[in-house]
């Protein structure tokens, strides 16, 4: 561990990785102690501010919007910040299902080999030429309608219930890159002497595969795993900004794109922010996958 | 045992089926056979899509013709639009008749369009491609050269520069990119329109006012490329800058770039020709593979540029319940991207004459 955390500190992207991801963790776990507003309180005296508007209250300043407001009046700054939230939330919920998924099917296909691996490798197959985000904007639509928006409130929380959808459409597209990796580390390690060993004193199928074939692609899990993150935060604000993920007045980068969208040319702070806080954690996520994979295991190619 | 001699083992022949042994009688040359035979192994793939697809549009809680007669709902045409559609009719069925018309080359007509699936998807599928093609070309051009220069000089600044610029490639949000880029050389300097596929206004006017027919065809068409164009070729820049470099890089530790440097052939020519050639495998797969994505997944672009394309006609068609139009694009896209991945297969053998198809 320590000898990784050296590599780690030597290799100055991943470093530049590790700070912005620990940043947007940071911002999503205390978005409601570091955010300056309610983000979803309207000032409707302060619409459409610039950046670095003071409040004036009774000639007193008594705040600032220090990325201005957006035209409902609510603080762009408490409002990116609580984006945060919603984005990490998706990214890693989907991307733990997508590992699921991946590493159930991978490993399966991969050990069993003969029938089962037939017709898991063509599952696999259609759902990779599921044409890019097209699944998980179908799945989206059937499960964004009122009827299932307003089942999911109860058990939402404060969150948007279209959460729930997200979790869904992106956990269920995203697997099938990992599924083909684990199954080609398990064809190899499954021919390994130490399987052959675990068989021989009696251990199961189960065991085998749970304590020894998967603890062993722990390299190539964790660095997809870490680049499929940035890749469902990406694909969440690209579907909120659809208006299929989290609905406005919820705060998600996506959502305040779409929103702003219109008002791109007056108030520009409004869209240029929440991009620039979603490129920002998706570039930290993939400068730390990269930095991961230069450790871990270098023969893992980028992916295509 | 017995004492006699046992005759050599012999390792029974594989048991072939029978409709394998067709192909083995070798009546088609080897590459047209290859062909046939990834086609058809598509086939339950495209199935195995469509019938995904209609399951979940099925499960929605939507109903395509309370959309279609909207506010003017009545139940007695909504029955008989029903029975015409075939609405009524069980899942399975719907889903049989479906293969039933595709197997005639019938994609069926659209709900709301009231035109046939494939003129309508056809003339949307077309713009895409143009799109496609102009972002395709820019990002093999800078990616190439990106990947190539990084590779030739590692660890030097200029690699470092372009390297995080190639994963600020993949991490930038190409809506946001597209937002950002009208604001700046649209909104802003003016330089380019700002959306739509070609000029707005009266073509006829703009024709009288022109001075050459390139200036015409550039405010007319051209010129509405670029920004999208851009956008949409920013992701597979990146990509293929990451590759190129990193393929480049193994081959050039390789022991035949140390003999051609060896015998005096210079850096530059060890590079392009020889380096670039064997690293080329690679890159063309992720070439096609972004290829195949670009033409089915390009909804943010075409929606921030207003594009009238392939996926904005599909998130349309989905939100609209156009069940026709959704099946009838999800079958295009994904033939699309079986075909694009046979094309990249066969390439292979032009860049490499080692590869065989078996």
């Amino acid at each position: 561990m320590a000898e990784f955390w050296k590599a780690v500190l030597g290799n100055r992207a991943a470093l530049l990785g590790i700070i912005l991801v620990a940043a947007a963790l940071l911002v999503a776990l205390a978005c409601q102690w570091l955010s300056p507003f309610d983000p979803n309180a309207q000032y409707r005296a302060y619409t459409g501010q610039p950046p670095g508007t003071l409040i004036d209250e009774d000639d007193a300043i008594v705040g600032e919007f220090r990325l201005g407001t957006d035209a409902n009046g609510r603080d762009v700054l408490s409002r990116v910040l609580y984006g945060a939230r919603i984005s990490l939330l998706v990214g890693v919920v989907a991307t733990a299902l997508n590992l699921l998924i991946g590493i159930l099917i991978g490993t399966l296909a991969g050990y069993f080999g003969g029938w089962l691996d037939a017709v898991l490798m063509r599952v696999t197959d259609t759902f990779f030429a599921f044409p890019g985000m097209l699944l998980a904007i179908i799945l989206l639509a059937t499960l964004n309608q009122p009827e299932v928006r307003s089942a999911l409130v109860s058990v939402s929380g404060k969150l948007d219930p279209g959460i729930w959808g997200l979790f869904i459409a992106l956990g269920l597209t995203g697997w099938t890159g990992i599924a083909r990796v684990i199954r080609g580390q398990v064809l190899t390690l499954k021919e390994e002497e130490f399987v052959e060993a675990a068989r021989a004193i009696g251990c199961g199928h189960t065991r085998i595969i749970a304590v020894h074939l998967v603890p062993n692609c722990f390299a190539p899990i964790i660095v997809l795993g870490t680049m499929q993150i940035a890749y469902n935060i990406l694909s969440e604000a690209g579907l909120s900004f659809l208006g299929l993920g989290i609905q406005p007045p919820a705060a998600s980068w996506g959502g305040m794109l779409s929103e702003g969208r219109p008002y791109l040319t007056s108030m520009p702070w409004w869209g240029v922010f929440p991009g620039l806080a979603l490129a920002l954690t998706v570039l930290g996520f993939n400068l730390f996958g990269d930095g991961l994979r230069d450790i871990l295991d270098p023969r893992l190619k980028v992916r295509s | 045992m017995t004492g006699s001699p046992q005759p050599p083992h012999q390792e029974p022949a594989p048991r072939v089926p029978a409709w394998r042994m067709l192909w083995r009688l070798g009546f088609l040359p080897p590459l047209p056979r290859y062909a046939i035979l990834r086609i058809l192994a598509a086939i339950p793939v495209m199935i195995g899509v469509t019938f995904i697809c209609f399951t979940v549009m099925s499960a929605a809680p939507g109903d395509p013709v309370r959309i279609v007669m909207g506010q003017h709902y009545d139940q007695e045409i909504a029955d008989q639009l029903r029975a015409r559609w075939g609405l009524d009719r069980p899942f399975i069925v719907q889903y049989g008749r479906f293969l039933g018309r595709v197997a005639q080359g019938d994609l069926g007509r659209s709900y709301v369009k009231r035109t046939d699936v494939s003129e309508y998807l056809g003339d949307k599928f077309v713009n895409t491609l143009l799109l496609t093609l102009v972002a395709m070309c820019i990002a093999v051009a800078l990616g190439l050269v990106a990947g190539i220069v990084s590779a030739a000089w590692p660890r030097t600044a200029a690699d470092y520069i372009l390297m995080l610029l190639a994963v600020g490639g993949i991490s930038i949000p190409v809506f946001w990119l597209g937002l950002m880029l009208q604001l700046y050389f649209a909104s802003k300097l003016g330089w380019l329109p700002v959306s739509d596929m070609s000029y707005s206004g009266s073509l006829e006017s703009l024709w009288r006012n022109s001075t050459s027919y390139v200036q015409y065809w550039w405010t007319a068409y051209g010129s509405h490329f670029v920004l999208p164009g851009i956008t949409l070729a920013t992701v597979p820049m990146a990509i293929i800058a990451r590759l190129t470099r990193s393929s480049m890089l193994e081959v050039l530790g390789l022991d035949y770039i140390k003999t051609a440097r060896a015998k005096g052939l210079s850096y530059r020519r060890v590079v392009l020709v020889h380096a670039l050639k064997n690293a080329l495998i690679p890159i063309i797969t992720v070439i096609g593979n972004n290829f195949a994505v670009l033409l089915t997944g390009a909804v943010l672009t075409e929606t921030v540029f207003a594009w009238p394309g392939l996926g904005r006609a599909m998130v349309d068609a989905i939100n609209q319940y156009d069940y026709p139009v959704v099946m009838g694009g999800v079958l295009i896209m994904a033939g699309v991207f079986v075909l694009v991945n046979l094309v990249v297969d066969l390439v292979y053998g032009f860049i490499d004459p080692r590869v065989r198809y078996g």
